[in-house]
């Protein structure tokens, strides 16, 4: 014999499961634009690689400087500065510190560089730092800063939505931290 | 519902592909494997890049052992050896391969071996041939056609050696097999300082493109995402709504409903029988336990 519901029983179970179905849709909704948004942080081409391309060049730079102004200490300043952006930190804005003081310790060396006999005699050293210079000012006005940042911006906008929002946060769905 | 749990779990197991993928801050670019020779660099002649295509070939048929060439302009913080090995591990090379690598702007180089190779060349010996060849000061004077041409001419004597297979170079390298030649001419500092290097890099474009293709994934995920609203799907309204109904339909009033049947109407009919005349009559406060009668309507005798 098949139980037999009451009607209050099956309105119940009706509100639990719309219940489930409300916090599950929003919690899962939440997760998948969180996820699209992280995959522009940390993805493979996302905002943190870009930021260790920007060590790369730097380390490059370091490579080149060598040649001509080896033991200088605003190369080995930025040698320490780029070995600092590729150690990951837990906060965004400490990333966007280190990131300001590769941009200034590059430019240190750069400029040094310039002023250097030796540099001023090599024109194949000229035209590496002019690549070198160029595809570090490329990723730092690379477009991923941006729509990162707006994407963020956006999540955590909907994120404040009243009931769907209160209850991802409840949930656990946390905002996004902005590069800035 | 069925498929948004698994977009879930899709969803999740992307959040943890992404946050292992952070960790792999600190990597360097890394070419892809685009033949016998990967000159990013584009250092090499053309004439050279084809012999060693071509010896290439021999050497595999001969002596088993399958060689690459990358030339990189930058390592990226890497050391030569570093980066030689990640690359011999990226392009899945085997047993029989050896790769060697060349960073032009940094002068420097490496080779990484399999197995295979490693029992017919020895390290040791591949070192030899590196600084012994000619190689090392014509690649560190930015001559790459004299550095390469004399590299291969003295491999082939090393392999003759080592394996007893002997290959016939003929018309391959033909400028560097009237013995090894030194980069040591008289020019050598002049060409150094004064090279007109070719500084572009596809890989660094590359890069960059994957980097704009990202941007863009991003925003069309999000026009589509905008387009398409938010919230359930109108098939997922369909599914919770039948769900809903079935419950009611198990309910003891719906039960009885739908032994009662109905008489009205094709939608009645569905209404009934999932148990919905049950709530109709019992808010007229009508008695359906008796007799057959339509939905929605009270039995009458």
């Amino acid at each position: 014999m098949k139980p037999k519901l009451t009607i209050g029983l099956s309105i119940l179970i009706s509100l639990l499961l719309l219940a489930f179905g409300l916090v599950y849709g929003s919690v899962s909704g939440y997760a998948d634009e969180r996820a699209h948004v992280n995959a522009l942080l940390e993805g493979e081409s996302g905002l943190l690689t870009v930021i260790n391309y920007r060590a790369s060049d730097a380390l490059n730079l370091c490579v080149v400087a060598d040649r001509h102004i080896a033991g200088d200490t605003d190369v080995a300043s930025l040698r320490a500065a780029a070995k600092a952006l590729r150690e990951t930190e837990p906060s965004l804005a400490a990333e966007k510190v280190k990131d300001d003081a590769l941009t200034s310790a590059f430019g240190a060396v750069a400029a040094k560089l310039q002023a250097s006999q030796s540099f001023a005699q090599s024109a194949r050293d000229r035209q590496y730092l002019e690549m070198l210079s160029a595809d570090f000012a490329q990723y730092a006005q690379n477009a991923i800063y941006a729509t990162y940042n707006k994407a963020a911006t956006d999540y955590n906008q909907k994120l404040t939505v009243p009931v769907l929002g209160d209850l991802a946060r409840f949930f656990g769905v946390k905002p996004c931290e902005l590069f800035r | 519902m069925k498929s948004t749990f698994w977009k879930a779990i899709a969803t999740v197991a992307l959040a943890l592909a992404l946050l292992f993928s952070a960790t792999a801050l600190g990597e360097a670019r890394y070419p892809t494997l685009g033949g016998t020779v990967t000159d990013d660099a584009n250092v090499l002649s053309q004439s050279v890049a084809a012999d060693i295509a071509a010896y290439a070939e021999k050497l595999e048929s001969s002596a088993d052992i399958k060689l690459h060439v990358a030339i990189v302009q930058f390592l990226d913080g890497e050391a030569a050896q570093t980066y030689a090995d990640t690359l011999f591990t990226r392009w899945e090379l085997g047993e029989n391969d050896l790769l060697l690598l060349g960073a032009a702007a940094e002068d420097t180089f490496a080779v990484a071996t399999g197995s295979g190779v490693k029992a017919k060349l020895s390290d040791a010996s591949l070192k030899n041939l590196l600084y012994g060849s000619g190689f090392s000061d014509a690649f560190k004077t930015q001559q790459y056609d004299q550095a390469f041409g004399s590299l291969f001419v003295a491999l082939n004597d090393l392999v003759a050696k080592q394996t007893g297979k002997t290959i016939a170079l003929d018309q391959l390298f033909q400028a560097y097999q009237s013995g090894t030649q030194s980069a040591s001419g008289q020019n050598t500092l002049q060409n150094t300082l004064n090279a007109v290097v070719d500084t572009s890099s596809q890989l660094w474009a590359n890069t960059i493109d994957s980097i704009s293709n990202s941007v863009q994934n991003y925003q069309d995920y999000h026009q589509q995402r905008d387009d398409s609203g938010s919230g359930l799907t109108p098939g997922g309204w369909i599914v919770l709504a039948v769900i809903v109904l079935i419950i009611f339909g198990q309910s003891a009033p719906g039960r009885r409903a739908r032994r009662s049947g109905c008489g009205c109407s094709p939608i009645g009919w569905v209404l009934g029988g999932l148990g919905l005349g049950a709530l109709w009559n019992r808010s007229r406060g009508e008695d359906y336990h008796r007799g057959p009668g339509g939905f929605g309507r009270p039995r009458r005798w």
